[in-house]
């Protein structure tokens, strides 16, 4: 009886610490940079502050107004361009303006002169610029008569992906949700030829650069003609 | 008495041989846990917007946003909260979470992505440091599980995060290491991210993502 007790203990004991070795052994191998002095190295120092800094930075629109002297000559003064293929920046939400900016500086997003003039831009002067635009009276449309194909395109969800149209991202009459979400562009009173190109873009790969895809696959069955409709409609807001 | 005696003996090993297995995650029990208080089938519909980023399912086609596919929901609820009282930062989640005000929408929320079959991985990255780094000794394992699905079937402290995108993970691990992102509140992650390299981030994070 005894004897068979021990066999018993000794063969569990051994499959314990069979087990056990590989949670315990190898725990002065873990493989790791040293650290000089336990301190960080200066190279995690300074990243560290700067990443905190650009982190923490809010633009001013006072800042703001220097810093985009070079992006009012096309965008227009204080953002309202008058050129329907520039777009408005007037009022536009500021992580918005930095995302496409950056877009542009990484590649993500590309057009042959905002690609070059974003890479003229420092990441501080950027976040002044975009803090002025995004400061300005919210850029309007010219108040055409109601497109209704439009209105109904952009209310209604059947022809969009899941179930979202694109009030529930862009708000009523594409001015934005409240609170904002700055993913989500103000699209309302923007230029119709500006927007026309946009879904054009989105709805044959050109331009990529949106969270997860959503707008390419929004876009994905849209013809012409309601492009058409649907940037009548968002440009007259 | 000899008998109790081999008995807790028994039971012992078989305790100890089961905390070196780690947990599998994918029972209903698990589920369940994971899940959390909220409920599921009003969380699809409250979480339309999230969906748009994040993936009808909770896993997005690109790597900017993380997969949120059975990931537990106490740790969504919790980065959200975070991301409320700015403990963590990030320019579009800050807006998204202040818009997250009620409880009983959050818990749905986090329920639906929870209750998704969990993240996986595409490609199978492996790399021999990643792998030692992620299961040897202290590793990463450690807290995060075997394969990184997690330690304990309800946890909202160390997320799933084996199957994650790669690029999310490489910058969450930087932004440990740089202290962009402090919100883990024993430091330990900004320790652990601090000792490596950016080499030594992207293997663990290219082996991780494939799990």
């Amino acid at each position: 009886m005894l004897y068979i007790k021990g066999s018993i203990t000794t063969v569990l004991a051994l499959c314990v610490l069979l087990a056990a070795k590989d949670t315990f052994a190898e725990a002065y191998n873990t493989p790791s940079i040293p650290v000089p002095g336990g301190h960080f190295s200066t190279q995690v120092d300074s990243e560290r502050q700067e990443a905190i800094r650009l982190r923490d930075r809010k633009g001013t629109t006072e800042a703001g107004m220097e810093k985009s002297r070079l992006c009012d000559g096309c965008h227009g003064e204080l953002g309202n361009s008058t050129d329907p293929q520039i777009p408005k920046l007037a009022g536009q939400y500021g992580n918005y303006i930095l995302k496409q900016v950056r877009n542009y500086q990484l590649g993500t997003r590309s057009h042959g002169i905002m690609s070059a003039m974003a890479a003229t831009i420092s990441d501080d002067d950027l976040i002044d610029a975009a803090a002025y635009y995004s400061s300005q009276k919210m850029m309007q449309g010219v108040g055409k008569a109601e497109n209704r194909p439009g209105k109904k395109l952009f209310l209604n969800s059947e022809i969009s992906y899941m179930a979202l149209a694109c009030i529930n991202c862009h708000g009523e009459r594409g001015k934005g949700l409240e609170p904002q979400i700055s993913a989500f562009p103000v699209i309302g009173g923007q230029h119709k030829d500006y927007i026309r190109q946009q879904l054009v873009n989105f709805r044959d790969g050109k331009r990529t650069n949106s969270p997860n895809n959503i707008m390419n696959r929004i876009t994905e069955s849209l013809t012409d003609a309601q492009i058409e409709s649907l940037a009548e409609y968002v440009s007259g807001q | 008495m000899h008998r109790s005696r081999i008995n807790i003996t028994i039971a012992l090993a078989v305790m100890l041989l089961s905390a070196t297995t780690g947990y599998a995650g994918d029972s209903p029990d698990d589920i369940r846990q994971r899940i959390g208080a909220g409920d599921p089938v009003a969380g699809k519909v409250k979480s339309l917007i999230c969906q748009a980023c994040h993936g009808e399912d909770g896993n997005p086609v690109t790597p900017d946003c993380p997969k949120l596919a059975g990931q537990y929901a106490a740790y969504i609820r919790k980065e959200i909260k975070d991301f409320q009282i700015g403990s963590r930062r990030d320019p579009m989640m800050t807006e998204i979470a202040a818009r997250l005000t009620n409880e009983q929408d959050l818990l749905d929320i986090a329920a639906y992505f929870a209750s998704q079959k969990q993240m996986t991985g595409d490609v199978r990255l492996f790399n021999e440091a990643g792998k030692r780094r992620f299961t040897v000794g202290n590793g990463c394992q450690t807290c995060h599980g075997v394969n990184g699905k997690g330690l304990a079937p309800n946890n909202s402290h160390a997320p799933v995060i084996g199957g994650q995108h790669k690029a999310y993970l490489v910058k969450q691990l930087k932004d440990f290491r740089s202290n962009a992102r402090s919100n883990e509140s024993t430091g330990i992650m900004g320790m652990i991210a601090a000792m490596m390299s950016d080499e030594q981030i992207d293997e663990v994070a290219s082996y991780e993502s494939g799990l």
